[in-house]
């Protein structure tokens, strides 16, 4: 065969015909074959491109739904490899980081995270190993400080079961903390109060009979020194009288004996301080009473502005002399609640404002600014009173809201006014109470009131 | 079975004998697939059969032996066509401990009408394995010339006996770095 291909042929024109045919025929067929092959291939290709295509827009579109899924957590996501250390940082509080996400790739999650101190050294957050048994609840570092956050890490694997990783999913606590503070506030401030009512109610009589009686008595003396006093007179008519000098010496004696002068002048203010005092007592026992039931009972619609208002009318006092008052009216609506109770709270936190300025500026020339804000909030209607004052030291924040806890002299404060306060707000109001704080540069307290109406 | 295995055939003999004698082969072969044969489509393996018995019987050789020399033929293009997954693998052996796990089971994720045959590796001592081979098709020839092209690849001896045979399914011991006694030379294929 090869040789037809060589050389002119020697041989018959019929067989080299033949052959020659013979090869056209194969040659054409090869090409057929060759040209069949490409199409079936550009067929293919043409399918596996539509397929990647759509494969590809299923990718981009999970990878979007997972992306988007892992913005909307309330959580930081670490994942960490093999040697422990971080890969990627997802989560909406990834965006509270000090720093840019990607700057702490390669770092171990250490830089972000801290456990508490008695934690042991096998849980060390330097180690996958460690990071797998690590406790559940931790400190993050964001811009703004560390916040209390929960825990899970679970570990990854490949196909062989190999651990090559973790995820670290740490969940924001501060509400969750703040409110388990909360919880706990109203949980003494129940047994308090349910003391405080049962002292209140016992007083309450006693307290009553005694203020009648000490009027009572005060009228008696009124009338008594009257009668001393026209007793008086008819002794002096009767010392000219030789025969009388006996009685009139014994009376002069007795009025001695009973020092009337000072009598005279120092009983009615005894019985005007003593009324005083039943006054005071009278009224703290109001005040355990209203501790122990704020009113739920004449609940209205108000104006929010417009008791605040008043409410500085009355406070003035308290403030002019250390603080400057900035109102900043709020376009809100009606808040339902009792007004007397809503307008003592906010008197409490005015005079705790002032107190906080006065304290600072004390022996300066300066004077401090108290902001009350109104706002309309998702939470509620929101008021909010900020003051320049020195501050909550965080080793007390925790107690300030406690019954009976104060840091002013005695007499300056009796440590019931937060308390009292967080009462009003949570208890009687189905509020909310807070308070932030940077210590030596001063305090807001912010109270969210119920609408009246539903928006 | 997949195009390439069909491939892998045609290109053995296009390579050794010219494209005359594959069309040849091909005439003369009664085949269920009219068009021609690409790499990803899949295709009955009894026309694979058909085409390796005719090519035997057109080149004077036995069914095995035609398998063998194709299969040794073969291996470099198929191991090319995975060059990440070959990266892995240093030498012979820990490539045979890895050609279920790895190889055959990345070419079934990668194509879903792939079914490679399954092979069970085990490391019978340090040097020595024993390679069972599952499949419906029994192409011993094919397993022993992938064997020598595996050979080829890491530039390594090694010998390899079929030690059991069941039906389609049969056992292959492997002997790396000892002198060849009595089994069959390395690199004895009745290619041409
Ligand atoms: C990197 C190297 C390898 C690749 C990419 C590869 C890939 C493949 C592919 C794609 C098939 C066709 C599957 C089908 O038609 O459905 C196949 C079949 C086969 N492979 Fe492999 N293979 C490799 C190495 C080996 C080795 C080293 C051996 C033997 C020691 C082997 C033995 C076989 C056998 C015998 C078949 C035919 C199917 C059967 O007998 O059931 N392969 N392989
Ligand atoms: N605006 C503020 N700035 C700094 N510290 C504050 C402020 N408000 C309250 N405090 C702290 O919280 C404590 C408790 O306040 P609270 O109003 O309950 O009691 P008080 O003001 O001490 O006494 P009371 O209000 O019963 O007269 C205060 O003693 C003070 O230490
Ligand atoms: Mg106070």
């Amino acid at each position: 065969m090869a040789a037809s291909r060589s050389a002119p042929s020697p041989m018959p024109e019929t067989i080299a015909d033949v052959d020659a045919a013979d090869r056209l025929d194969r040659l054409e067929r090869r090409l057929a074959r060759a040209r069949e092959k490409n199409a079936i291939l550009e067929g293919m290709i043409e399918d596996k491109t539509r397929s990647l295509y759509l494969a590809q827009q299923e990718i981009s579109a999970k990878n979007a739904f997972l992306e988007s899924i892992l913005r909307s957590m309330d959580s930081a996501v670490f994942v960490a490899n093999a040697e422990g250390r971080i890969v990627t940082i997802d989560g909406a509080m990834a965006s509270r980081l000090e720093r840019e996400p990607d700057s702490y790739f390669g770092h171990t999650l250490d830089a972000v995270l801290s456990l508490p101190d008695h934690t042991d050294e096998d849980h060390e957050l330097t180690t996958l190993r460690g990071l797998l048994a690590c406790p559940d609840e931790g400190t993050f570092a964001t811009s703004t400080g560390p916040i209390p956050v929960l825990l899970s890490v679970s570990a990854f694997t490949d196909d062989d079961g190999q651990t090559t990783g973790a995820v670290c999913v740490a969940t924001d606590m501060s509400e969750r903390k703040q409110l388990e503070v909360e919880l706990r506030h109203s949980q003494k401030l129940e047994s308090v109060g349910q003391l405080a009512a049962g002292v209140a109610h016992e007083l309450n009589t006693p307290i009553q009979y005694i203020g009648d009686s000490v009027h009572f008595l005060g009228d008696v003396v009124t009338d008594l020194l009257a009668l001393c006093a026209a007793y008086g007179e008819l002794r002096d008519a009767a010392r000219p009288h030789a025969d009388l000098a006996a009685v009139v010496r014994a009376v002069d004696e007795a009025e001695d004996d009973a020092d009337l002068d000072f009598v005279r002048v120092e009983g009615p203010s005894a019985l005007t301080r003593t009324l005083d005092g039943v006054d005071r007592v009278a009224t703290i026992v109001k005040a355990m009473k209203q501790f122990a039931h704020p009113g739920t009972a004449q609940h209205a619609p108000a104006n929010l502005n417009e008791l605040v208002a008043t409410t500085l009318i009355v406070a003035t006092n308290e403030y002019k002399y250390v603080a400057d008052v900035e109102f900043v009216r709020g376009a809100i609506p009606e808040v339902l609640c009792n007004q007397g109770d809503v307008s003592q709270v906010v008197l409490n936190l005015v005079v705790n404002a002032a107190h906080a300025i006065a304290e600072k500026v004390e022996g300066t020339e300066h004077r401090g600014a108290i902001t009350i804000e109104t706002r309309d909030d998702p939470d509620g209607v929101c008021l909010s009173v900020s003051d320049s004052g020195m501050g909550i030291p965080d080793a007390i924040r925790s107690r300030i809201f406690d019954p009976f806890f104060t840091t002013k002299a005695p007499g300056k404060g009796t440590g019931q006014g937060l308390a009292i306060s967080r009462s009003i707000i949570v208890d009687g109001h189905g509020g909310r109470l807070s308070v932030e704080s940077v210590e030596g540069e001063g305090a807001t307290f912010r109270i969210w009131l119920p609408r009246a109406e539903q928006p | 079975m997949k195009g390439v295995i069909f491939n892998v055939f045609e290109d053995f003999v296009v390579k050794n004998f010219g494209e005359d004698v594959l069309e040849d082969i091909v005439e003369a072969s009664t085949l269920d697939t009219a068009e021609p044969f690409v790499g990803p489509g899949t295709y009955p393996a009894t026309d694979l059969v058909a085409l390796v018995v005719t090519a035997a019987d057109k080149l004077g050789v036995t069914v095995d032996q035609a398998l063998r020399a194709c299969g040794r033929h073969g291996f470099p293009a198929l191991a090319s066509s995975v060059p990440t997954l070959m990266a892995q693998f240093d030498d012979a052996e820990s490539f045979l401990l890895g050609l279920e796990s790895v190889i055959h089971t990345e070419v079934r994720k990668l194509d879903a009408d792939a079914s490679p045959a399954r092979f069970r590796v085990e490391q019978v001592v340090p040097g020595e394995l024993l390679m069972h081979y599952e499949s419906p098709f029994g192409l011993f020839g094919l397993v022993h010339g992938l064997l020598d092209g595996v050979g080829d690849w890491f530039s390594v001896d090694f010998t390899h006996e079929m030690v059991a045979a069941d039906g389609t399914n049969a056992t292959f011991r492997i002997r790396f770095g000892e002198a060849v006694d009595g089994g069959e030379p390395v690199g004895a294929v009745a290619d041409a």
